[in-house]
């Protein structure tokens, strides 16, 4: 095989591979630049040149125009000489480009930006990308000020101001970017958060007190020079009132929902969890096996207790269940089949009563209304009617005074029988009046108390119009928007909403009280300060964390370019396989199916040996070298690929074409044999026959100058 | 001026030579025959080393060519003129390109190996068709030129290895005119592998048959087909009387 090389085609060989690498190198590195370039002006173009913008507004894309014009007015009273530019929209937000005059760059003004635009219309924050910068990233509230401080004395940094959580580091010129990084890196590098997390349930009583002991140990045990308490209570209090707002909804919704109870029978086991069948309004009743549908409703247990599981309908909703349906429930498998049997499932919900009896009021308060109109009409006539008794009752007795002195002027005389008559006339009549027996005179009607039936009735009169005073129809209405306000969900939606609540309330990490203190690194390691606070603690649920006090990133500009870098390195990268996949094809193929055809004349390589026959290792070796060698020189990097990766990559490729080199490049054995029966040596064969018929390569082109026959 | 002793060349588990000794004389015409597969071929590539013979020794001039340096051997095929069976003429070359390569790579003027080219075809008949590519020739064609290329070498040995096997019954009697052409008139040894027992008979100086690699018989034509001792050449007699 190395006969191939030894009568001048090495160098031959050797140009090729140089030129190939080149080439290569010029290529990847040159496409990967170009996309850098595109990207870069693209970007240039969207938040402009660098130092052209301090900030990025962004606008809610529907007040946008509000937006701007407040914009508009706000520079001119309070932010003189700055400008804007329109950027693209993304998401729905548009995005504003505004750059200050140099006099506004002041701290006290940049701190205050962001409460300033904050009232913008369409407002949903700013980006600061003020340059040069060095951002100092989550810096800890309670320990801001501090390194602010610290930050400032650093040659180079022109002032330190404060944006949302971030300390941006402005700087005297771009050159001093790298030194302040390293020298801000160095300061934080000083510095670590310890974290003393206790969890609900397991409070301290007086979280200061605790600290304050804390304190106590770590300064007796350790004596560092910085050691402070930055707890921040705000935010604690902030985060747990949410946790008890959710806790409340979670229990709003709880008794909004469906109560399912199924009496455990022992038919088949059931654990939390574990989610239950029932029919609902599917067409077809539950069989075991049978997939479950989406008109089935689903229980998911979540309490087991005295012999009765409980749970929330997490699909459907108990008006699909009729009442003359089954409420046979069954077990859901894995695979959401029905499963075994279950048994009887209750299902009510009070919130269906609660419509009914909104309902059942109205009606009430309506016929309450109507019986209170009819009510004074009834007292209205009733108090006519005595007063018209009390008229009558006087001429009754009238009546009865000459009655009587008309019966005694009958009496002895012929006409007594005559006043017998109307003596028993007179009775009957007051008896009709009175009703009663034996009261049969005006005395019985006068005993008859019409000032106290008066009373009574003022009495019923004012509560009537009391009745009738209360404003009925808006009690009506109120109600019925009550009834409206109440939430129209469905089992289903609540049982999801409350597993959301359920998961949110599980994975919250600030619930409980927490303890925040600073510590130099160079008096005791975090690890170490944790175990003595755990020691120090008679709280076995306590957590401990260290944490850095803060991030420096780059600013976002300077963080595009650094992906863009990555990118370009990326494509580099790519390109550098795909280029020294195309070489080994075009050009190598040519050169390993020759010297297989002259290795083949000495020894043939079969069965296993196959794979070690010099051919492939050499294509392997070359394809590493390759790949490796434009790799550098384009200056590509392969997130999470290594040299290393990169010479195995290109080993096999190597490999790879060197096996199959003559199906991607055959040589035509009897052309080669008629160049070495005329005595032609390797060279000429190569730069004669082989090359001349191969594939169109840069071997190909780089060949052209040697052939003597073109 | 060729000597061969005792050679042998295995391919796997086939036997193609298997102790081969012949010795051919300046300006002789040896004719080597016998079945397919007898190792004639493999013989006469392993004289100019297009194989590589397992073991046994080859000597030219007294000089062994097993033993030859790469550039030694370059030079004795420079020697040598070898025609093959299926032309093996390269394809993007003209007719005349063909039979000039060797002149002009092995260091001759393109003009001096044009002309030696030129007249080299006209020995087989091809001086009309010096620029035609080898596709748009018959196969008789190309094969004169294969012969023409073999021939511009001057070569103090030609070998020929089955030169009509390719070609159509047709086309077989043009190139045997040309060989017989060339057996009378060139002064250079010729060690031919055929299948075409009249023309051996008729050009022949020795004989040579093989069979399972090895010689089986050796003489002069009268000799080997007139009185064959083998079984091949009993055949070869029947088809001489058929």
């Amino acid at each position: 095989m190395m006969a191939l090389f030894r009568d001048g085609f090495f160098k031959d060989w050797l140009v090729l591979i140089i030129a190939g690498v080149l080439v290569g190198t010029v290529l990847s590195a040159g496409v990967a630049r170009a996309v850098d370039a595109y990207f870069g002006d693209t970007i240039d173009g969207l938040i402009g040149e660098y130092g052209e913008y301090d900030l990025i507004l962004h606008l809610r894309e529907e007040a946008k125009d509000a937006g701007i014009q407040a914009l508009e007015a706000l520079i001119e009273k309070e932010l003189p000489g700055a400008h804007y530019q329109e950027a693209i929209s993304i998401a729905g937000k548009a995005n504003i480009l505004l750059s200050l005059p140099p006099e506004l760059e002041t701290k006290e003004r940049l701190q205050s930006l962001r409460g300033t635009l904050y009232d913008l219309p369409g407002s949903a924050g700013m980006t600061m990308m003020i340059e040069p910068s060095v951002v100092i990233q989550g810096v800890h509230a309670g320990f801001r000020n501090q390194i602010a401080q610290e930050v400032e004395k650093l040659p180079g940094v022109r002032f330190v101001f404060r944006d949302a959580d971030n300390l941006f580091v402005l700087l005297q010129s771009v050159e001093d970017s790298q030194s302040v990084t390293q020298a801000v890196q160095g300061i934080l590098s000083k510095y670590q958060i310890l974290e003393v997390r206790f969890p609900m349930g397991y409070e301290v009583n007086d979280v200061n007190k605790t600290a304050n002991q804390i304190i106590k140990v770590l300064q007796e045990k350790y004596h560092p020079d910085v050691l402070e308490n930055v707890t921040l209570d705000n935010e604690s209090e902030i985060s747990k009132s949410f946790v008890k707002t959710l806790a409340e909804m979670k229990a709003f919704l709880l008794s909004y929902a469906s109560q399912v109870r199924i009496p455990l029978t022992g038919l088949e086991p059931l654990h939390v969890g574990n989610k239950v069948v029932l029919q609902g309004s599917a067409g077809t009743s539950l069989r075991p096996n049978d997939p479950v549908e989406k008109d089935n409703i689903i229980v998911e247990i979540t309490e087991i207790a005295k012999g009765e599981a409980s749970g929330v309908i997490i699909q459907g909703d108990i008006s699909d269940i009729t009442p003359a349906m089954v409420r046979t429930g069954y077990k859901v498998t894995g695979d959401n089949r029905v499963g075994p049997l279950i048994g009887e499932v209750n299902i009510t919900n009070e919130r269906y009563q609660l419509v009914q009896t909104i309902d059942e009021s109205v009606v009430l308060l309506d016929e309450l209304e109507a019986l209170a109109g009819a009510a004074n009409d009834t007292v209205a006539n009733a108090e006519d009617t005595l007063k018209t008794f009390e008229k009558a009752l006087v001429q009754l007795d009238q009546l009865q005074q000459q009655i009587s002195q008309l019966n005694q002027g009958m009496v002895g005389s012929d006409a007594a029988p005559g006043g017998l008559v109307i003596s028993l006339l007179m009775d009957k009549l007051f008896r009709n009046l009175v009703g009663t027996e034996g009261e049969s005179d005006v005395t019985a009607l006068q005993n008859l108390d019409v000032k106290a039936m008066q009373s009574s009735l003022n009495d019923i009169a004012e509560r009537i119009n009391a009745v009738q005073s209360v404003d009925i129809e808006a009690i009506i209405e109120q109600i019925r928007k009550v009834k409206e306000s109440l939430p129209d969900l469905r089992d289903e939606e609540i049982g999801q909403s409350i597993k959301l609540i359920d998961r949110y309330i599980a994975g919250e990490v600030i619930p409980g009280e927490r303890i925040q203190l600073v510590l130099d690194k160079a008096a005791v390691d975090g690890k170490t300060a944790e175990a003595t606070i755990r020691e120090a603690l008679d709280n076995q649920y306590a957590t401990t964390f260290t944490m850095p006090v803060a991030v420096v990133n780059p600013d976002a500009r300077a963080e595009l370019v650094r992906v863009l870098r990555e990118v370009r390195a990326t494509i580099a990268g790519l390109l550098a396989i795909v280029f020294t996949l195309l070489s080994l094809v075009l050009d190598h193929a040519a050169v390993f199916s020759t010297m297989r055809y002259v290795q083949s004349q000495k020894r043939v390589y079969r069965g296993w040996r196959r794979w070690v026959e010099p051919v492939r290792i050499l294509g392997a070796g070359l394809g590493a070298v390759l790949l490796v060698l434009i790799y550098v020189a384009a200056r590509a990097q392969i997130p999470l690929v290594n040299l290393g990766h990169v010479a195995i990559v290109g080993g096999l490729l190597g490999l790879l074409i060197a096996a199959f080199s003559d199906k991607f490049s055959p040589v035509d054995i009897h052309e080669a044999m008629a160049g070495q029966a005329l005595g032609l040596p390797h060279v000429q064969i190569m730069r004669e026959i082989v090359i001349p018929a191969g594939r169109p390569g840069l071997m190909y082109l780089l060949n052209r100058r040697h052939q003597r026959f073109k | 001026m060729l000597q061969v002793y005792d050679l042998k060349k295995r391919y796997g588990k086939i036997v193609a030579l298997d102790g081969v000794s012949l010795n051919v004389s300046r300006g002789e015409i040896l004719v080597i025959m016998g079945p397919s597969g007898c190792g004639k071929s493999t013989l006469i590539r392993c004289i100019n080393r297009l194989t590589e013979p397992d073991s046994g020794e080859l000597f030219f001039e007294n000089r062994s060519i097993k033993d030859m340096s790469h550039g030694e051997l370059l030079a004795f095929r420079r020697r040598v003129g070898f025609v093959f069976q299926h032309f093996n003429l390269i394809k993007r070359l003209s007719v005349k390109e063909n039979v000039m390569l060797g002149p002009v790579l092995g260091g001759m003027e393109s003009q001096d190996a044009e002309k030696r080219a030129l007249q080299a075809l006209q020995k087989v008949g091809l001086g009309h068709q010096v620029d035609a590519r080898p596709e748009e020739l018959s196969g008789g064609q190309q094969q004169r030129v294969g012969i023409a290329r073999a021939l511009a070498l001057n070569p103090e040995i030609v070998l020929l290895d089955e030169p009509t096997a390719s070609l159509d019954p047709i086309l077989v009697g043009e190139v045997l005119d040309v060989m017989e052409a060339l057996v009378r008139n060139t002064k250079a040894t010729m060690i031919i592998v055929t299948h075409e027992v009249a023309f051996a008979l008729k050009v022949a100086d020795r004989i040579i048959l093989m069979d399972r690699g090895k010689i089986v018989e050796e003489g002069s034509p009268k000799e080997v087909f007139s009185q064959p001792k083998s079984e091949i050449g009993q055949k070869y007699k029947r088809l001489l009387v058929a």
